[in-house]
């Protein structure tokens, strides 16, 4: 017999690979049956035929041409989740802005004016009105138009050029701000300080001269003389009489007062 | 005595939105499990392709000239669609082929091929589909299908592993054994 176990073999998968259509050639059929490989390819292909491709349920309903995009359900709970980001930011916003609205309001911005404003980028509330800070002084708070208030009362003043302002605003400010009703509102004035730091450059001398002219003053006030009347070698009270003991209104000479004691 | 209505009249008479409900009846879950098994068992995949393919042929169910074509048609669709789907089982926690009765060492052999032998082994081997239909669903047909479906096979037999199961009846390794036994006698 001339047909090889090769051949057998050959024979039976040219049999299956054509779809295993009718009955197994007689020889290739006892070849099979002995032949693990073969047996193994068998059972291979009787894998696919054991598939019960019926058992899914029926797809959803969809638009035809709509295989792209993904899951309705997907897109919607995208969508919601992008609604409530944009919520929580909005409230945020709101609440910050609030929040900032309120401290203006409550008389914080008389303390932000004054610390930036005395020198003021913009001016502040020194400008035209600074003879007059006293009245922006004493404004209440909610009738001030806070930091946009200052920028457009600076605006005459500043026309040129903003870092100008501070020059002028200052000079009135110092000696009369003080009696404001002893509100915080004056000493905001001189605050501004800290912002001047740019503006030496465009008007360096108005500033700083007008502000130790009334520190020296005080200075000398010290001077009130250290040596009591009662030693001071003169005659204070012009009794005729000179110091201690001899002035009778000294109690010692420490005593400040030569007045004698009314009798 | 009124005579009752012929069922054939009463389809006749349906309305599209039955006869789409019909069509989607029919076909739904055998062009799920053909796109299922296409896509290697990624669902989500799978769902789209088939629902795609259903809506549409039951958009134009009224001007089907061969009804009895749609399965092919379907099917045609869905492995035309298949090719725009990118990176097919890209969530592997979404392979479940267990639904469809798909053994590990068939799943090994299907995962060898190609989209369009697999599309051509799953219509001629798993639904035992007429040779004109799984020409039209691979978009084959003459000698380039007959070569088309034996690769698959070769690639297929490869790959995959045979079952421990005992052999159904009708299958190929029951009727192995069974000409084997007459060759004895």
């Amino acid at each position: 017999m001339g047909v090889s176990g090769a051949d057998l073999h050959g024979r039976f998968d040219a049999w299956l690979v054509d779809g295993a259509i009718g009955e197994p050639p007689r020889d290739a059929a006892l070849h099979a049956s002995a032949c693990p490989e073969c047996l193994r390819r068998a059972a291979a292909l009787d894998g696919l035929g054991a598939i019960t491709i019926d058992a899914l349920p029926l797809p959803a309903v969809a638009i035809p041409g709509n295989l792209g995009r993904r899951p309705a359900g997907l897109a919607l709970v995208r969508a919601v989740a992008g609604s409530v980001a944009i919520v929580v930011l909005g409230a945020a916003v709101t609440l910050g802005f609030g929040a900032l609205l309120d401290v203006r309001d409550g008389g914080v911005s008389a303390v932000s004016t004054a610390t930036p404003v005395g020198e003021g980028v913009l001016g502040g509330q020194g400008g035209p009105q600074s003879a007059a800070a006293t009245a922006t002084a004493s404004l209440d708070a909610s009738e001030r138009p806070s930091s946009t208030a200052t920028a457009s009362d600076a605006g005459p003043n500043a026309t040129s050029a903003p870092t100008l302002a501070p020059g002028p605003f200052i000079t009135p400010a110092p000696t009369p701000v003080v009696p404001p009703a002893g509100t915080p509102r004056p000493t905001p004035v001189p605050t501004p300080s800290s912002t001047p730091r740019p503006t030496p450059t465009l008007a360096p001398t108005p500033v700083p001269t007008p502000v130790p002219t009334p520190v020296p003053t005080p200075t000398p006030v010290p001077t009130p003389t250290p040596v009591p009347q009662c030693m001071d070698g003169l005659d204070n009270d012009g009794d005729g009489a000179t110091d201690f003991p001899n002035d009778a209104g000294c109690t010692g000479p420490e005593d400040n007062d030569e007045t004698n004691p009314l009798p | 005595m009124p005579d009752a209505p012929r069922p054939d009249a009463a389809l006749v008479a349906a309305t599209p939105e039955v006869q789409r409900a019909a069509f989607r009846e029919l076909h739904g879950a055998r062009i799920h499990g053909f796109a299922l098994l296409l896509v290697l068992g990624d669902r989500g995949s799978a769902a789209r392709l088939a629902a795609e393919a259903i809506a549409a042929g039951a958009q134009d169910i009224a001007t089907h000239r061969h009804p009895e074509r749609a399965a092919a048609w379907l099917r045609a669709r869905v492995v035309a669609n298949a090719a725009s789907v990118r990176g097919m089982v890209r969530d592997r926690r979404s392979v479940r082929l267990d639904d469809l009765a798909v053994g590990r060492g068939t799943f090994a052999g299907l995962a060898a091929l190609g989209r369009r032998e697999r599309a051509a082994l799953i219509a001629a081997d798993v639904e035992r589909l007429d040779p004109a239909d799984v020409a039209t669903i691979v978009a084959r047909s003459g000698p380039q299908l007959d070569d088309l479906l034996h690769r698959a096979r070769q690639r297929f037999l490869a790959a995959a592993t045979g079952t421990d199961d005992d052999a159904p009846p009708g299958s190929i390794s029951e009727r192995l054994q069974a000409a084997a036994a007459r060759a004895w006698a």
